[in-house]
């Protein structure tokens, strides 16, 4: 009997034992300081997502991971890069603007204590020290003003804030889901597509909106209006404008099913806005479809020199089923100047990457894009002037949320 | 001979029970007591924690003087943990071995509560109402008819005769308690039960909070304020009316259960988003009835019925366009709606109805069959968006799940087998051809059918030392929309699998007197693997569309332990430790309609153990009692309660730099009370402080629960 009763505590006391020397700490990696790329890796598993923002010095080789090391990030982020700062929009429940900047050790610290009404709809930069941020009421029911934020682009402090600018007459159609926004020669402009806010229906496919706004005092100034495209950019991407190196801006459209749209009704393709007009420049159009056999392009970026590094969709034609689909993308080098397209080699065909933001850097001719690729994702560097590609670093994330130099 | 016309008696009672469907109750174990009476002084708790179920049972007789709430009674028992948001009234999920939400089934004499509102729920309800609670980890008994992946736990009324229990309770932050629990039997038979409750609290306790400057909207620090839009009030009544112990029924009795709530929201997902106008309501009427008799047409034959209809409306409103801080100041804001727009009425229905029919043939063999139906229908109306589709478009839910179980039973050792047949049916209406023309609604719908078995075993290998070893395949069906989405916005997912997990447990089990002394000590082994979690696909891309999908694969092994020690009536003490090592096992996860598209990518946490679960805690429980004190028939009791948990990550364990990690911090808060009874309990007053230490307590990430707070409990308690 006792030695029952012996056994009994003894195997109590061996649980005890075995639960005290458990911890979660994994081997952790130590940052090298002063590692000048920073991605934030947005890492879902089991429902959840978490970002973890690393750096690195090396893309081309070895696996970055977010293995015990990496900024933790809860609740969903958008990143951009403002100043010397990489700015982490978004949180649990709020919205707060975080700025992830390199400490006086060489490593990234993150800083900012500053909270937004409700969700920002656009972020872009205007000056060395200055960042707008526009927040738009998330349907028709509840409200009717918009709202700019002026932030400072080194501390994340928000400077000042605006609501007397009324959301119409951005809203006539239908309420607008704001693709895009960029700020050039004291001007803001803001991309559009109307879209019901219960159905996400789009009803109006046939014209292209661009909202412009005055610089600093936020006025609206101009609804510009075009029906050799639709609407630019596309729902949640932020890939209705890229500005060149004169401040010229191009509008990309490309009333893609599988970015959301529910109909397409004109060609995919580009206009411009030269630096501070609030006219399309009626001599530019860039025909995309007509040049391409009806491909549309997804996910662009400016690297210079009139070219775009882009993902184009090969889905075509894009139905019904392929909608919110952002998939089957292939990579390509679009010059906007000569309205050529050459298709990137090296980079398989893949789906878009879960990031709203196009997370790619760009150094020189280099474009790096982080690319999901079977195996896992992986970085490629593409040579814009060569339209060559070489696959680089592992990286050990689901996707790339953010990808910068600092 | 007899025993084949006894089988095919069996085989037409039980055909006949299937067929019409009719269902309800189930006690089994009621039938299984018969035999047990050789097993002298042992109470009904105690007879029930020795089946060979993992199981816990909570005598709840010790809890009435100080008239806890049951889910706080709960929260001490092994693999269960509690986690609130706040206080009284606040949200709060159940977890056991990992397991939460609806993969854990709660029953009240054996009828699940699935659908029975917010309002009469297990914060609520005071112990004083029940006898026990049973706790099932991980295998249910056929008689608990329900698709519960986890465990469940079951509410056992109590069921004395004629006694009148009446507690009331006053304490911090305004907060008032009161519950009157009564029975009246006539000597032909006639009864009433009532049980009435009635909860108010301001829950304006004092929180450490972040602080917003509302014009420069910069965070100026964290301060000690106090909440100012937390208040809640429940009330509730279960009555029951009916027969007892005539020849044709054990008991025949007819209810119904009135319930209402109210509730201010102060935070969102953290503290960091306060709210002022955020406010939610409902109420449940739930008529239902039960029957029961034993040795129905033949000796060992017992039937149990059961049917209920549950009516149940919650409103939630958030129409305020204003921002508020945690000082309570507020501006107007441009958009409505602090949170999210909403005036919404969501109005569910729910059928149920249950049929049990056991069978003793010997002294060592029994059977059991049950079958539960339940058919759910639900529909919601947001009065700030009439032009959405969606308003008042019903989803329907139809389930039927059949259990049938052999036990068999000898001295030394009994063992169950069981199988059991979950059926769904569920139907929703779609639109069809969306923006086109052709746009139009359809009803679609689908079946899905899961055999489920299972077996438990007990062997006494001395009278004071039992091993216990049980084993379930388990599955939890989907619900309609998890399966259809909402027709829109949500996507149909029509490949839908239900959850499924494997649950094994292994425990010993020891129990000694030695003169005035008395030994128990218990322990378990846990082990789960479970697949195909049900869960929304991640929303975060460029689609604002999602479906459900099967995401994951879990292993869970976890021990849990108990030790107790009491000193005849006078002296108790006791604590259990649980320790559960969850861990991701999916190795590729698969993207199906996600916004990475189609695919199967690596799994970054495998091999992690899952987060935002706490894994270790202990509890630990001291009492002392002095009887005749003062009077004969009077006595002075002294509690004293701890309460440890091991501060765990909200997000992957294993990345991000330590510094940087969210943590739900570790806790230890102690509670003690004194109470003094008077006449043998007919009269007594506790008083109680909760959190002595004053200790900032989080079950969640940055929700913060009640500090310190006392209260004064008085009862009034009479028997015949």
């Amino acid at each position: 009997m006792k030695n029952y009763f012996r056994n009994s505590i003894i195997l109590a006391a061996m649980a005890v034992g075995v639960l005290t020397s458990c911890n979660d700490d994994l081997a952790a990696e130590q940052e090298t300081p002063n590692a000048p790329y920073v991605l934030s890796l947005g890492v879902t598993s089991n429902g959840n997502t978490t970002y973890y923002v690393v750096s690195t010095d090396n893309l081309m080789e070895g696996t970055i991971n977010a293995v015990g090391k990496g900024i933790e990030q809860n609740g969903y982020h958008d990143y951009q890069k403002g100043g010397n700062s990489i700015f982490c929009i978004g949180g649990m429940g709020v919205t707060s603007a975080t700025a992830v900047v390199r400490g006086a050790d060489g490593l990234l610290k993150e800083q900012g204590e500053f909270v937004f009404d409700n969700s920002l709809s656009g972020f872009c930069q205007v000056d060395d020290n200055t960042m707008v941020g526009l927040e738009l009421p998330t349907n028709k029911e509840s409200g009717s003003q918009l709202t700019f934020y002026t932030v400072d682009a080194n501390t994340a402090a928000i400077l000042s804030k605006n609501t007397n600018t009324a959301v119409d007459p951005i809203d006539r159609l239908d309420w607008p889901s704001i693709t895009g926004m960029m700020y050039s020669g004291g001007n803001l402009y803001v991309t559009y597509t109307p879209m019901n806010s219960l159905t996400f229906e789009t009803a109006y496919t046939d014209t292209c909106f661009v909202a412009v706004y005055s610089y600093p005092d936020m006025q609206f100034v101009k609804l510009m209006k075009d029906t050799r495209v639709g609407p630019g950019g596309s729902w949640g991407a932020f890939n209705g404008l890229m500005k060149d190196e004169n401040d010229n801006l191009y509008v990309m459209s490309n009333s893609a099913i599988s970015n959301g749209y529910s109909q397409s009704t004109k060609h995919a393709g580009f206009l411009r806005i030269n630096k501070g007009e609030t006219e399309f420049d009626a001599d530019y159009f860039f025909d995309f479809e007509a040049l391409t056999g009806g491909l549309k392009p997804a996910h662009v970026a400016y690297v210079g020199n009139g070219l775009v590094f882009a993902e184009v969709s090969t889905l075509n034609p894009q139905t019904a089923s392929d909608r919110w689909g952002d998939k089957s993308l292939k990579c390509c080098i679009i010059d906007l100047v000569n309205q050529t397209v050459t298709d990137v080699e090296g980079i398989p065909v893949h789906n878009g990457n879960g990031g709203r933001r196009f997370a790619y850097l760009t150094e020189g001719n280099n474009v790096y894009l982080p690319v999901s690729t079977s195996d896992g994702v992986y970085i490629y560097r593409t040579d814009v002037t060569t339209a060559q590609a070489e696959r680089g670093a592992k990286v050990s994330t689901t996707f790339v949320g953010g990808f910068f130099r600092l | 001979m007899r025993k084949i016309n006894t089988t095919k008696m069996l085989c037409a009672v039980a055909g006949l029970a299937f067929c019409s469907q009719t269902l309800a109750q189930t006690d089994l174990h009621d039938s299984i007591d018969l035999h047990e009476v050789q097993i002298v002084g042992k109470t009904k708790a105690r007879k029930m924690h020795e089946q060979a179920y993992a199981i816990s049972v909570v005598d709840l007789a010790t809890k009435y003087q100080s008239a806890s709430a049951l889910n706080q009674v709960l929260n001490t028992v092994t693999s269960i943990k509690i986690r609130e948001d706040g206080g009284l009234g606040s949200n709060y999920s159940f977890a056991m071995n990992g397991f939460s939400g609806n993969q854990v089934k709660f029953f009240i004499d054996g009828i699940p509560m699935d659908n029975f509102g917010s309002s009469f729920n297990l914060a609520n309800i005071s112990a004083n109402m029940a006898d026990r609670i049973e706790v099932y980890k991980g295998v249910l008994p056929v008689y608990l008819g329900s698709d519960a992946l986890g465990g469940a736990v079951n509410i056992v009324s109590r069921t004395n005769a004629n006694y009148l229990d009446a507690t009331y309770s006053v304490g911090s932050f305004n907060t008032h308690r009161a519950a009157v629990n009564g029975v009246y039997t006539s000597k032909g038979g006639f009864t009433l039960r009532a049980n009435a409750f009635a909860n108010y609290s301001d829950n304006n306790y004092k929180v450490y909070a972040p602080i917003v400057n509302l014009s420069t909207n910069k965070q100026e620090g964290e301060e000690w304020v106090r909440r100012f839009n937390d208040g809640y009030q429940s009330y509730g009544l279960k009555l029951e009316a009916g027969v007892v112990r005539k020849s044709w029924a054990d008991y025949l009795l007819f209810g119904v259960i009135a319930s209402a709530d109210k509730r201010n929201v102060q935070t969102g997902a953290t503290m960091d988003a306060v709210y002022g106008g955020v406010k939610n309501r409902s109420w449940s009427l739930i008529p239902s009835v039960r029957y029961k008799k034993n040795d129905l047409l033949l000796p060992g034959l017992s039937l149990s019925l059961y049917g209920t209809y549950s009516m149940v409306n919650t409103y939630n409103v958030d129409t305020l366009a204003r921002r508020y801080n945690w000082y309570g100041d507020y501006v107007a804001s441009t958009s409505a709606g602090e949170a999210y727009l909403t005036d919404a009425t969501i109005r569910e229905r729910q059928w149920q109805a249950n049929a049990n029919l056991s069978y003793i043939i010997n002294d060592h063999h029994s059977l059991v069959l049950n079958n539960v139906f339940s058919a759910n229908r639900r529909k919601s109306n947001d009065e700030m968006y009439p032009d959405d589709e969606m308003n008042n478009v019903p989803q329907q839910l139809t389930k039927n799940i059949t259990g049938l179980g052999y036990q068999i039973r000898y001295n030394r050792w009994n063992a169950n087998v069981f199988g059991k047949m979950y059926r769904l049916y569920s139907s929703t209406n779609k639109l069809m051809d969306q923006f086109t023309e052709n746009q139009r609604w359809e009803k679609l719908s689908d079946r899905k059918q899961r055999y489920g078995y299972g077996a438990a075993a007990t062997y006494y290998i001395l009278p004071s030392l039992q091993a216990k070893v049980s084993f379930e395949r388990a599955y939890r069906m989907p619900e309609a929309v998890e399966m259809f989405g909402d027709g829109l916005v949500q996507k149909a997912n029509p490949d839908l699998k239900p959850e499924s997990s494997n649950n094994l447990n292994a425990g010993l089990l020891y129990d000694q007197t030695f003169g005035a002394h008395r030994v128990q000590a218990e322990v378990n082994y846990i082990y789960r693997d479970t697949k195909d979690f049900i869960l929304k696909g991640v929303t975060m891309s460029s689609n604002p569309t999602t479906s459900y999908d099967n995401i994951g694969k879990v292993q869970t092994r976890g021990i849990e332990a108990s030790l107790g020690y009491a000193y005849k009536r006078n002296f108790h003490i006791n604590g259990n430790l649980t320790y559960q090592n969850i861990k991701d096992k999916m190795k590729y996860q698969e993207s199906q309609n996600t916004f990475v598209g189609d695919g199967i990518s690596e799994n970054i946490t495998y091999g992690q153990r899952l987060p935002n679960i706490p894994y270790f805690f202990m509890n630990g429980h001291a009492d002392y009692q002095f009887f005749n004190l003062g009077a004969k028939g009077n006595s002075l009791t002294l509690n004293y309660d701890i309460q440890y948990i091991h501060d765990y990550y909200l997000s992957f364990t294993g990345l991000g730099a330590k510094a940087t990690k969210k943590v739900i911090p570790e806790q230890l808060s102690h509670n003690i009370s004194v109470g003094y009874s008077l006449c043998d309990g007919r009269y007594s007053v506790v008083a109680e402080c909760n959190n002595l230490t004053d200790a900032k307590l989080y079950d969640n990430y940055r929700l913060q629960k009640p500090g310190r707070s006392f209260n004064i409990k008085f009862r009034y308690y009479i028997s015949k």
